[in-house]
């Protein structure tokens, strides 16, 4: 079974991989031409995934859309882990400073994006970077809490402090034998982070907030197609089935990291 | 031969509308529950131009005239009026038999009150007002407005259903309690008195029982209105596919702006019964005239030669059955309706001459900003096809879809914008309206220059013409002039679709939804 | 323990002081203008103009930060510029909604996600284990607002149990109310059921691994003893970081739900006040919110000291 599921986990993820690096490729078509007269086709030979309201091809919409709902997702992710764990392993190993910055985050987390995505989207134009901002902002905080637990919760172990009795220097000993062990729970945190950061730009879509149309991406079509369901199915089921495939495999992703980054699991 | 035939026996039914609804299968009683996606500011009418505010309070407050079937004022509150010779002094009878919601009797105190407040509040009355040299009552039951001059329109504005410029009377204690503050007690003549308001949930009224209803035949808020429901309760729902979703499950009678595209699925559901509403608004598009490129008339031109309607009619709202082309800026049928308005030019797009066009005004390629916000899908979608179509002439633009509140701050801005998709009401009462709209610096156009000073000049000639057939020349003329100087660029007329269950029975589908002289069949 | 309640207690004033000065300046330099929304489309510049003027929002702004402090320094956070009444009004108003929501997408998430995370941890790499991780992952692996669209269709139109949309109090209906949380109440629950089920197991999974537990099991200690009394123990730290971060989340994260199910708490309070730049509304619940924050991070900080004694002192 091991090797069932991780072949699954490979089989979606690699397919998702492909899809975003090859099917813009495939997709002839322009994902912003619009052919009213086409409007609302079912699937065909011509149009493999249908067309939408405005006749334009679904299929290539979804690969394109793709593409910005997983750079939004993966810019989301690097992003929080390299603030967000920077400071919580901070905070989690100093803790003359801890008390200040959690306090700070606490009210930090308050914030809500949309507010954030709107300014900005009002400055910069509704971008995918405005997006990609307003979301990291919003999760810095959580991934900070999640690392600085993680750092508290192996540095009160007995082999860091039997580091730091032979004479470890604190740094040392942070980035030698803490970090990496308390890596386990941030990356869980970030691969949820960069499905829910896909899921997010969906949010933001549906509060009329999100990426500038005509522009595709997964939740900004979702939330366009939501209103058809009846009348075209096909125009949330492919983007909605290629979100559920790319969040899926991402988590499932996550849970294997996580074990083959975690010492304990193996020994 | 057949129209008029068919309009007789129109009259011939109509006259025996009322008695036979009566007397066949009324039903009183019940909850009514209306699902809505209207955002409602607060409930004064008077203090805002946001039409959902009038849609739902003129089922409590009357107008002193309403609008017939063919949008023509009648008399409401008023049981008649007489007008001067020199076509200046209107002197308004008022019907006796008219009750506020609080017990007392309508007199000619509460509409002198009503209508001062109106003048200084309402923007209909605003309008107005710099023409009015006194306005008091005569008696109990006589009203005088005297004006500095002619002015055709006065009447039209009195009974508008646009941007809520209806006038409306209250009782003279509220209006001096709460005087240019927005009135939050609401206290009217309507078959319908206010219950409560819950801000983004509910508004719910019930019927009111000493309603002295006026005997003309009915028609949208005029003539013979009775409340049968004993609540009517306007739901907030800003969820479409909820709002349907209720009315298949029963849980609302009624839902407003369903899914056009669903047409055929309503009408094959027995649990549904679905209504075009026809004619409905109409789409303009509007252009920032104040700085490049389109303060110059040739670029204008270019862009009205640019558009294709019928494409944008087609992806913008779909389906054929709920949109028209019509170049006229008033309904066919309708008073002010101009059959040859733009005959050379709309609908007829060239693409090469308005690259021509284009070129030959020495258009530099600078963006052109589509300003629009997204929740409306007839203009957000409309700024998207747009986009297709100046592109393919060599405009270079820009689609701009934020949230609401940043787009009427930037539009109102002189550089915040170049091009903004808007919808009026087709059905308006009278073109005069749409001074407010267009000339020179008006509403948001920016427009100031010859050629605005020519279009004002037409609409000062249509305010003080008061013959109907010397006037409707003049709105003739102001409609080709419309397509020449190109201050706008009218689209298509759109309806809309609204659902209902099969229990509401004598739902009228009146351009707002009304629920006068409805029952619930259970 | 009592000292460090209250040191934390006093360290929240500072935090919540200087949310309220960034609050007030981000929501008011975002861009928008609530008065024309408020007089309309087709309102001339006179009308505006008097409208503002009406609202004091013709004042420059360093004036109006001083005023609206001055209040909220008295706990009052003034008065909604479209809801007719005062923000603490409203907020209480539209808080029991939300905490019902809120408690009962929890309830339904940890009823399913924490059984399905421990067995997906005992059963570690057999088919339980995938069976459940891919069960638990399907409530959020599509928009909340899909899925709630999705649910209204099957169990509100076709099979006709629960209504579309829409909320009663249980002062109004009694237990009818229930009947009106059930949906929108899943749809968090689903969500929830994800996160509380992998953060379940990957904690159980890292205790497990911990040389006490294999002592102890290398010593006899039968299998769900050793569960009990260490492993879920030891897991409880993280446990409760996710459940009390993720009731955090759900609480400021009911702005969907609330918005489609049409339930009037504070979710769409904040959605709707934004949308329409409800200035004292925003700052309000933005204030409100980080207090909550800071009151739930309080109470995970205390179950940290109360569960592990090893972070008591610190």
């Amino acid at each position: 079974m091991t090797r069932n599921t991780n072949k699954i986990e490979f089989l979606l993820l690699s397919f998702i991989l492909l899809f975003m690096l090859f099917a813009p490729f495939l997709a002839d078509q322009n994902p912003r031409d619009i052919a009213p007269q086409k409007r609302l086709q079912p699937p065909s030979s011509q149009h493999w995934m249908g067309t939408d309201e405005f006749g334009r091809d679904v299929f290539s919409r979804t690969a394109h859309g793709g593409r910005t709902s997983l750079l939004i997702g993966l810019a989301v992710i690097s992003i929080t882990i390299l603030v967000g764990t920077s400071v919580g392993a901070l905070c989690g190993w100093n803790r003359s400073i801890d008390p200040y910055i959690m306090r700070i985050f606490d009210g930090w987390m308050a914030f809500p994006e949309i507010i954030l995505a709107i300014s900005l989207a009002a400055v910069w134009g509704a971008g995918q970077y405005v997006i990609i901002f307003a979301i990291a902002f919003a999760y810095t905080p959580r991934m900070a809490r999640v690392a600085r637990g993680a750092v508290l919760n192996v540095k009160s172990r007995d082999f860091v402090e039997a580091v730091r009795a032979l004479g470890a220097k604190d740094l040392y000993a942070l980035l030698r034998h803490v970090l990496p062990n308390s890596l386990a729970p941030v990356v869980v945190q970030a691969t949820y982070m960069f499905a829910a950061a896909i899921l997010a730009e969906a949010a933001l879509s549906f509060l009329g907030v999100g990426i500038q149309p005509p522009a595709p991406s997964w939740g900004g079509m979702i939330s366009e197609a939501r209103d058809y369901i009846p009348v075209a199915p096909w125009l949330v089921l492919f983007p909605g089935g290629a979100m559920f495939i790319a969040v899926l495999a991402l988590n499932l992703m996550g849970d294997k990291l996580q074990d083959w980054l975690d010492p304990y699991q193996e020994g | 031969m057949t129209r008029k035939l068919t309009l007789l026996f129109l009259i011939f039914l109509l006259s025996f509308a009322p008695a036979a609804a009566e007397d066949a299968d009324v039903e009183w009683g019940g909850t009514l529950v209306a699902a809505n996606a209207l955002t409602l500011p607060h409930l004064d009418p008077d203090k805002t131009t946001d039409s959902s505010v009038g849609q739902i309070m003129w089922h409590i407050y009357e107008g002193l005239f309403e609008l017939d079937e063919e949008y023509r004022p009648v008399p409401h509150l008023a049981a008649d009026y007489d007008l001067s010779d020199d076509g200046t002094v209107y002197a308004f009878e008022l019907r006796e038999d008219v009750v506020f919601h609080n017990g007392e009797s309508m007199t000619a105190a509460d509409v002198e009150a009503s209508f001062h407040r109106y003048l200084e509040n309402n923007g209909g009355g605003q309008t107005i007002a710099p023409y009015v040299e006194e306005a008091y009552q005569d008696g109990d039951y006589t009203f005088v407005v005297e004006f500095s001059q002619p002015y055709a329109p006065f009447l039209f504005f009195l009974s508008s259903v646009v941007a809520n410029q209806k006038f409306v009377v209250r009782p003279a204690e509220i209006i001096e309690e709460f005087g240019d503050d927005v009135i939050t007690e609401h206290v009217g003549t309507g078959p319908f008195q206010f219950d409560s308001w819950q801000p983004d949930q509910y508004v719910r009224m019930t019927r009111f029982d000493d309603y002295a209803a006026h005997s003309g035949p009915y028609f949208g808020y005029s003539g013979e209105k009775q409340a049968y429901v004993d609540m009517l309760e306007f739901r907030i729902i800003r969820e479409q596919s909820v709002r349907t979703a209720g009315v298949r499950s029963g849980e609302y009678h009624f839902a407003d702006q369903a899914p056009r595209d669903q047409y055929s699925i309503f009408q094959s559901d027995a649990g549904i019964e679905p209504w075009v509403v026809s004619p409905y608004r109409q789409s303009f598009l509007i252009v920032n005239m104040g700085h490049e490129p389109f303060d110059n008339l040739q670029v204008r031109r270019a862009l009205q030669l640019a558009i294709d309607p019928e494409e944008m009619g087609l992806a913008v709202v779909g389906d054929p059955d709920f949109w028209q082309l019509n170049p006229s800026l008033f309904p066919e049928g309708h008073l002010w309706h101009v059959e040859d308005a733009g005959e050379d030019i709309y609908a007829q797009p060239d693409p090469e001459q308005a690259e021509a066009l284009l070129a030959e005004a020495g258009y530099d390629g600078k963006p052109i900003i589509i300003l629009n916000s997204r929740e409306d899908e007839i203009e957000s979608r409309g700024a998207l096809t747009l986009q297709s179509q100046l592109e393919a002439v060599g405009f270079n633009v820009e689609v701009r879809l934020l949230d609401r509140a940043t787009v009427v701050e930037q539009r109102s801005r002189e550089d915040g914008y170049h091009l903004h998709f808007s919808q009026f009401l087709s059905p308006d009462p009278d073109p005069q309206v749409y001074q407010a709209w267009m000339g020179t610096d008006k509403w948001i156009g920016n427009w100031d220059d010859e050629d605005s000073r020519k279009m004002d000049a037409i609409f000062e000639e249509m305010l003080i013409t008061t013959d109907l057939e010397e006037r409707y020349e003049v709105v003739r003329n102001w409609q080709h002039a419309f397509y020449d100087l190109v201050p706008y660029v009218k689209l298509y007329d759109f309806n809309q679709l609204r659902l209902t269950t099969p229990t509401v029975q004598g739902y009228s589908n009146f351009v707002h939804p009304t629920f006068f002289n409805v029952w619930l069949a259970e | 323990m009592g000292q460090y309640v209250l040191k934390r207690l006093l360290a929240a004033i500072p935090v919540l002081a200087v949310v309220a000065v960034t609050a007030f300046f981000i929501t008011n330099v975002t861009p928008g203008d609530p008065v024309r929304l408020i007089v309309g489309d087709f309102a001339t510049e006179a009308e505006v103009a008097q409208m503002r003027a009406k609202l004091g929002l013709d004042q420059p702004l360093p004036i109006r930060f001083g005023l609206w402090l001055q209040r909220v320094v008295r706990g009052d956070l003034g008065t909604s510029l479209f809801l007719q009444m005062p923000v603490t009004h409203a907020l209480v108003q539209r808080l029991e909604p939300t905490i019902l929501l809120a408690l009962s997408g929890q309830f339904l998430g940890v009823l399913l996600g924490i059984p399905l995370g421990t067995a997906a941890a005992m059963h570690h790499r057999k088919l339980i284990d995938a069976g459940a991780i891919v069960a638990s992952l399907a409530g959020i692996s599509i928009p909340s607002f899909l899925m709630a669209t999705l649910l209204v269709s099957v169990f509100g139109v076709q099979m006709g149990w629960f209504p579309v949309a829409g909320y009663r109090s249980f002062s109004e209906v009694g237990f009818g109310a229930v009947y009106y949380l059930v949906l929108p109440a899943l749809t968090l629950g689903l969500m929830q059921m994800a996160i509380l089920a992998r953060m379940t197991r990957s904690a159980v999974l890292e205790v497990l691994h911990q040389d006490f537990v294999r002592t102890a099991r290398a010593k006899g200690v039968p299998r769900t003893s050793v569960m009990l009394k260490h492993v879920l123990r030891n897991a409880a730290v993280p446990i409760v970081t996710v459940f009390g971060l993720s009731f955090a989340a759900l609480l400021g994260g009911t702005w969907i739900v609330e918005s489609v199910f049409a339930i009037p708490g504070t979710g769409s309070l904040a959605v709707t006040a934004i949308l329409r730049r409800d200035y004292p509304v925003i700052q309000g619940t933005i204030l409100f919110a980080a207090g909550i924050y800071v009151f739930i991070n309080l109470i995970i900080d205390i179950s940290y000291a109360a569960f592990d004694p090893r972070l008591r002192d610190r």
